[in-house]
């Protein structure tokens, strides 16, 4: 142990005990925690390339390709942790696994290089990260923005424990932006948005809202889930703050579950301290799975784009089909959109089926290659209805005040081959329509 | 973490700020209200540290300064003090951190009589640290403390007149003349003498208590983007809560001689602190507070009455807190060590 560093890069720098006022401190961190042994890309390599290499521990002892498992809950302690313990950088030395473990470093590293920024932390659950990111960067007395239809945990979250946090919250259509300035008041200190919304695919124009955080200096938090960085980078748009979950298209294989948070270290340790008070960290064994999955991001996440657009074209030609919701198709929803902001839209597409829910649960029983569940995200096709669901809780008036019309059904596009699903989807959607009577008697 | 004091967070924000000059103007912001029915409270509005907002909820009935409505809650003057007394101690135990410093106990008795005599500071302090190491803490705090410096440099004092009452559409802003603020210490009222005892709790966090007072301690802390836990307002908030609540309650009393009713006034009084001067990150950065100013908001039915605006400006004139905050004092501070 004494022939390596274990501490993270930057840590001895920032020891000095010959301080005599706070202008002699040496402590400057921005990045990190990364050791020597992590491996650090520069962001300027591409995507396929830091989703590969960034990050890896290069173990010295064994020479190990890949990341180690440290599948430790503590760490011995030496002169470097009782340093950090006293100089309050705990997070900078691998001391006991809820504080940081390297294998979790090994992950944040990657996601943060991912994301064009310096520092992340993984969390236990994508509701972890968000939870941990509204508390730590907002005060009792504060005032949050966000949209009435972003994700159920989100809402539930800002709907029923801020306000007895002593937070207030208002919700807007997140595409509106007369209605998101409006909302601003002199205590607004967050605005929480996602990058794609869950099921509609609203896209809310991420720059513009940066520049409406910016005004009210507030902090900018975007929910990338849908996304991903190959998709979208929002901290290039201006966002502050990006959370996912990474149970998700991150991790891609419904294997594990998982959270992320990515931006400047400044945040990121407040956001950090929070997870360790919620008790959110992400154990190392599920950091591997996440890294591993990682690693082909890119590759997935190029095939999903495809298999979503192809399969959103062919669901808007089919008869069965009385509405296709997905960006690639243009239509009023994105008449603003701003293209050049995308590297495409990711791997969902939802829609409504002719004959309401009734004719959507049959044509979901109908098909062969998808699974029926919920959660995204993952290499196979998953398919859903919100109805009964996501959005199962809301009444049928607020299902339709906010889109959510009979019929819906969420599909998330895997890395299956397009034309196999496509038959599949058109099999299951003509077999529907011989059966399905309830379009006829709703007239 | 020494003495709970984060120092790897106050060292990166020097190192922030030596790479973003804009991140060190941090700006208070608080407000009072002098109601016939309610009496006299206070609250801070939301603060801007460098470029992140920190909004925190804290409201206060104050003792009013003219004894019209004693709430038995600190006077303007006691948040003035607590103000000064807890960014005094903040400093000290910050700056003492940063060296190594392990203090077992540090408590500030800050007395304020009139406005011609010195204001006492006596220091007791334990530690780890020799007397000697101990007494150039003071000297750095003396020297550092925004609020201390504040107290023992002369810091001007802008009044601005609101075209109409807060919280309503108004005009531009109405700045009056140069109100008849006075150099002589006997032309400020004086008011009731003040006494706090301030005691360093752990970290940023402090209590106040005025002597005598048979009231709840206040509470002082850094916001949580500070290094605090928001357990209370921070230093600056309670001075510039002592100044708009003084000058609040000086309204009441003035406008109520004038039109024979109590009307509701409100002030906002706001300030700009360069923390680089704190930190000694820019040794040329100047320490004590900067910009502040003070918008009284005047109530609707007394927007037409004449001599309004001159009970604005006696008001303002006679605000002990304000000649705090705008007259360089003499700070009469000791040190004991060890014997407490």
């Amino acid at each position: 142990m004494d022939n390596y560093n274990r501490a993270a890069i930057g840590f001895e720098e920032g020891r000095n005990s010959d301080a005599h006022w706070f202008n002699d401190l040496t402590r400057s961190r921005f990045a990190g925690p990364v050791s020597a042994q992590h491996r650090f890309l520069s962001r300027d390599v591409s995507p396929e390339t830091l989703a590969v290499h960034a990050g890896t521990y290069q173990d010295p002892i064994t020479g190990s390709v890949g990341t180690p498992i440290f599948q430790t809950s503590t760490f011995l302690l030496d002169e470097s942790s009782y340093a950090a313990f006293s100089d309050g950088a705990i997070r900078d030395v691998p001391i006991y696994t809820r504080y940081g473990n390297p294998t979790q470093w090994s992950v944040q590293e990657k996601i943060a290089a991912l994301e064009g920024t310096r520092s992340s932390v993984v969390t236990s659950s994508g509701m972890s990260a968000i939870a941990s990111t509204i508390y730590a960067l907002t005060n009792a007395g504060s005032h949050i923005i966000s949209a009435y239809d972003v994700y159920g945990g989100t809402y539930n979250l800002l709907h029923e424990d801020m306000p007895s946090a002593g937070r207030e919250v208002s919700f807007v259509d997140p595409t509106d932006l007369d209605a998101i300035r409006a909302a601003v008041r002199p205590e607004t200190q967050l605005l929480f948005f996602e990058t794609l919304t869950n099921p509609l695919l609203k896209a809310p124009p991420i720059r513009e809202i940066a520049r409406i955080a910016d005004e009210a200096n507030a902090l900018l938090v975007v929910d990338n889930t849908f996304l991903t960085p190959v998709n979208m980078r929002p901290l290039d748009l201006g966002a502050h703050i990006v959370v996912h979950s990474a149970t998700k298209y991150l991790g891609g294989h419904s294997d594990l579950t998982a959270g992320a948070v990515v931006g400047r270290r400044k945040f990121l340790d407040r956001i950090w301290t929070q997870v360790l008070r919620f008790g959110g960290t992400l154990e190392p064994l599920a950091c591997f799975l996440l890294e591993r999955g990682l690693k082909t991001l890119p590759l997935r996440i190029r095939a999903q784009n495809d298999n979503a657009r192809e399969i959103a074209r062919f669901l808007a030609g089919h008869e069965r089909v009385a509405a296709v919701h997905h960006p690639d198709l243009g239509g009023d929803r994105y008449a603003g959109l701003a293209r050049e902001d995308y590297r495409g839209y990711g791997g969902m597409v939802s829609f409504e089926v002719r004959g309401g829910d009734k004719a959507a649960l049959d044509f979901m029983s109908r098909l062969t290659i998808p699974h029926v569940a919920t959660s995204l995200g993952g290499v196979e096709s998953l398919v859903s209805m919100p109805s009964n669901t996501s959005h199962s809780s809301l009444t049928s008036r607020q299902r339709s005040l906010i889109g959510i019309h009979p019929g819906l059904v969420r599909f998330s596009a895997g890395i299956e081959n397009a034309a196999d699903l496509i038959r599949d989807l058109g099999s299951a959607l003509d077999a529907t329509g011989l059966d399905a009577t309830d379009e006829e008697q709703q007239r | 973490m020494r003495n709970s004091f984060n120092t790897a967070g106050f060292s990166e924000v020097v190192h922030e700020i030596r790479h973003d000059p804009a991140e060190a103007a941090y700006v208070y912001t608080a407000r009072a209200k002098w109601s016939p029915r309610r009496g006299l409270s206070a609250w801070i509005a939301p603060a801007l540290l460098g470029t992140v907002k920190s909004a925190r909820s804290f409201r206060f009935e104050v003792d009013d300064s003219a004894g019209d409505d004693p709430c038995g809650g600190a006077s303007p003057m006691d948040f003035a003090l607590t103000g000064i007394g807890s960014c005094a101690l903040t400093t000290l135990v910050g700056g003492g951190s940063a060296r190594g410093v392990e203090f077992d106990g540090v408590e500030m008795l800050i007395d304020y009589d009139h406005p011609a005599e010195p204001v006492r500071c006596r220091i007791d302090m334990d530690g780890s640290a020799d007397d000697q190491v101990l007494a150039e803490l003071v000297e750095q705090m003396r020297n550092f403390s925004p609020n201390c410096t504040t107290l023992t440099h002369p810091v001007a004092v802008e009044l601005v007149r609101a075209s109409g009452p807060a919280g309503q559409p108004t005009d531009a802003p109405d700045t009056p003349e140069a109100p008849a603020v006075p150099d002589a210490p006997e032309a400020v009222a004086a008011g009731p003498a003040a006494s706090c005892r301030v005691r360093w709790v752990s970290s940023t966090q402090l209590e106040a208590k005025a002597v005598g007072s048979d009231g709840p301690a206040l509470r002082v802390d850094a916001p949580k983007q500070l290094t605090g836990v928001d357990w209370g307002p921070n230093p600056q908030e309670y001075l510039l809560m002592g100044l708009a609540a003084d000058v609040a309650a000086h309204l009441g009393r003035l406008s109520a001689g004038l039109t024979g009713e109590r009307h509701v006034w409100e002030v906002s009084a706001q300030a700009r602190e360069d923390v680089r001067g704190l930190l000694q990150s820019d040794a040329d950065a100047v320490v004590p507070l900067q910009d502040v100013i003070c918008t009284v908001f005047p109530p609707a039915k007394l927007a037409s009455e004449h001599g309004v605006g001159e009970v604005v400006m006696n008001a303002f004139a006679a605000s002990a807190v304000r000649d705090l905050i705008s007259r360089p004092h003499i700070a009469d501070i000791s040190l004991v060590t060890g014997g407490r």
